[in-house]
């Protein structure tokens, strides 16, 4: 199935993509990790919702990041040069905050620094979740979803420090959706993810040549933290897909099983 | 007003913190769905309710100490901001930008519960950073230094344990993914509203482990103090009530945490929040204040030859 947020006559909901458009599920769930956390035991009543439920067009609703309610964001640090193959993959806590959807715009901060797309995909997760095992990494996760950072130019920063993660957090920062695809729909998680960014003077593309292994990431992460329903982890972009951000932009990333996510870009 | 979460029979409500126990406050703002809920609810409503906040904190009936659990005044924020390198260490040093970083909101615990090392080889030590907390008020956004008092609710005690790589380096580097292991953020034992501190910057701050002096600093060694950090922050992140700044620490006192300890952060004003330590590892490190060649302690400088200071946190 494919869950989604919306936003109609200025009321948030949760709901399900159908051939209709969107199926309100507002009467079982009152958020994402709501319904992750009870998905198990909603069993008919999710079916009933989802078969006769109110359907709303498409054009209707605004489309909202299925993850803004979500607890916490861990996001993967895959684009560190400077560590070896066998380093774990640290991640580090992002804020979500006021994330957008798909459709929305994303505001860069003021000022002169650089900043830079980096389209990924994003895992949800059960939950509670804590050590798990390599091998059993499936039974952690719900669905997948496609995230939209940013990183900022290390231009700034103090001597010797090389990344600094507070800049991925303003708000707008994080773009996500446009929905979330449960893991049975999702064959092999990432494969095919591509970006495209359209501006007055340019278009650029590229896809991910290779997602890191998911089931090490999992296990790692979950070894240092509970993840509890909902909660996400991104799992970092890889260098050829990262390009220049700029206002005026339209910055699009896709995946064969989830969808597009389309964001404009500001100042 | 001392405001705290309580648990009584399974029941966690707001309260006040008073000369004899808790005055419960679930009359005025009644539990929410979630204990952090709970909080919010009261530093949102604050002004609206502290008329009748403040009777009960003078004419209610406490229950005593022994007879409620404290509960973390702020279980699960939804950003925690921690800051880095933000004391001079009582020496002279360039100045270094404002950074911070974020920390697991799910690493929360209480007055009374424990600190549990992770059953992890790969870090060398575990240590504390005893901390000022500054507790936000709700619409928070872009709020300049003169106006900082409108977006602070309150104060409270922040231990950040924090997992160490090499030396006191964090663990992970600049991920800080050290900082964010379950249990690593203890918070407590209450807010204190910021009507009861009118300077944020010149308040003691001590720390015991196992009754062991480690750290003992004033606030007012802050490089970049509470004003600035407010204002920094609602410039950068999308804050909302009970939203959490951690101010950094004074890192002389630093030193590990080791199985069986009980440690305990006192700031004057606020009160002492004291936690227990467990390791299942049962692993021990020389027990002390941590004297390696990148401390700041002022006699570990002088031991390795160096001037006093130190270089960037990473």
């Amino acid at each position: 199935m494919r869950f989604v947020c919306f936003q109609r006559d200025g009321q948030d909901s949760v709901g399900a993509l159908s051939d209709g458009g969107v199926v309100d599920l507002s009467g079982i769930a009152t958020s994402i990790p709501d319904l992750i956390a009870r998905y198990e035991r909603l069993g008919d009543s999710l079916a009933s919702a989802h078969a006769d439920g109110p359907v709303w067009s498409l054009d209707s609703v605004e489309l909202t990041s299925p993850i803004a309610q979500a607890g916490k964001l861990v996001c993967v640090m895959r684009n560190r040069p400077t560590e070896s193959d066998d380093a774990p993959p640290f991640g580090y806590i992002k804020a979500i905050g006021n994330g957008v959807g798909t459709g929305a715009t994303m505001r860069l901060p003021s000022g002169d620094a650089a900043y830079f797309y980096e389209p990924e995909i994003a895992v949800v997760l059960k939950g509670p979740v804590r050590d798990v095992e390599p091998e059993r990494w499936r039974d952690a996760v719900f669905g997948f979803t496609l995230l939209l950072d940013v990183a900022r130019a290390p231009v700034e920063f103090p001597p010797g420090v090389t990344r600094e993660n507070w800049t991925k957090s303003f708000d707008t920062a994080c773009a996500a959706g446009p929905c979330i695809v449960t893991a049975d729909e999702v064959a092999v998680p990432g494969q095919g993810l591509a970006v495209e960014v359209a501006g007055a003077a340019r278009t650029v593309s590229a896809a991910d040549p290779g997602q890191p292994a998911l089931a090490a990431i999992i296990a790692f992460l979950t070894s240092v933290m509970t993840f509890h329903a909902g909660d996400v982890i991104a799992l970092g972009a890889h260098e050829d897909t990262l390009f220049a951000a700029a206002p005026g932009d339209t910055v699009t990333a896709s995946l064969p099983d989830i969808g597009r996510l389309s964001v404009r870009v500001a100042a | 007003m001392r405001l705290v979460l309580s648990e009584c029979d399974g029941v966690v409500e707001p309260g006040i913190l008073v000369e004899g126990g808790v005055v419960s406050a679930s009359t005025v703002v009644a539990p929410q769905s979630s204990p952090q809920r709970t909080m919010q609810a009261v530093i949102e409503r604050f002004d609206e309710h502290r008329e009748a906040l403040e009777k009960l904190a003078t004419g209610g009936a406490p229950v005593p100490l022994d007879q409620v659990k404290l509960r973390a005044p702020l279980p699960r924020p939804r950003t925690i901001l921690c800051c880095i390198g933000n004391f001079w260490e009582n020496a002279v040093r360039d100045p270094m930008p404002l950074r911070m970083y974020l920390k697991n909101p799910d690493s929360v615990i209480g007055p009374g519960d424990t600190v549990v090392l992770p059953s992890t080889r790969d870090p060398w030590a575990f240590m504390h950073e005893a901390e000022l907390g500054v507790v936000l008020c709700g619409g928070v956004e872009k709020v300049g230094e003169d106006d900082w008092r409108s977006a602070v609710f309150g104060y409270t005690c922040v231990i950040d344990v924090s997992a160490r790589g090499q030396g006191r380096t964090s663990w992970g580097e600049f991920s800080w993914l050290g900082k964010s292991f379950d249990t690593f953020c203890p918070v407590g034992p209450c807010i204190v509203t910021a009507d009861e501190i009118s300077e944020p910057n010149d308040l003691r701050v001590r720390f015991w482990d196992d009754g062991q002096l480690r750290h003992d600093y004033n606030t007012s060694d802050m490089e970049h103090r509470v004003p600035e950090l407010v204002s920094w922050a609602s410039a950068r992140f999308p804050l909302q009530a009970g939203d959490l700044i951690a101010c950094g620490t004074n890192h002389e006192g630093l030193g590990p945490l080791q199985d069986g300890e009980r440690v305990e952060l006192a700031i004057d004003g606020i009160g002492s929040l004291r936690v227990a330590v467990d390791d299942p590892l049962q692993r021990s490190w020389e027990r002390g204040v941590y004297m390696g060649a990148d401390s700041t302690n002022h006699e570990a400088r002088r031991i390795h030859g160096l001037p006093a200071g130190g270089d960037a946190p990473r």
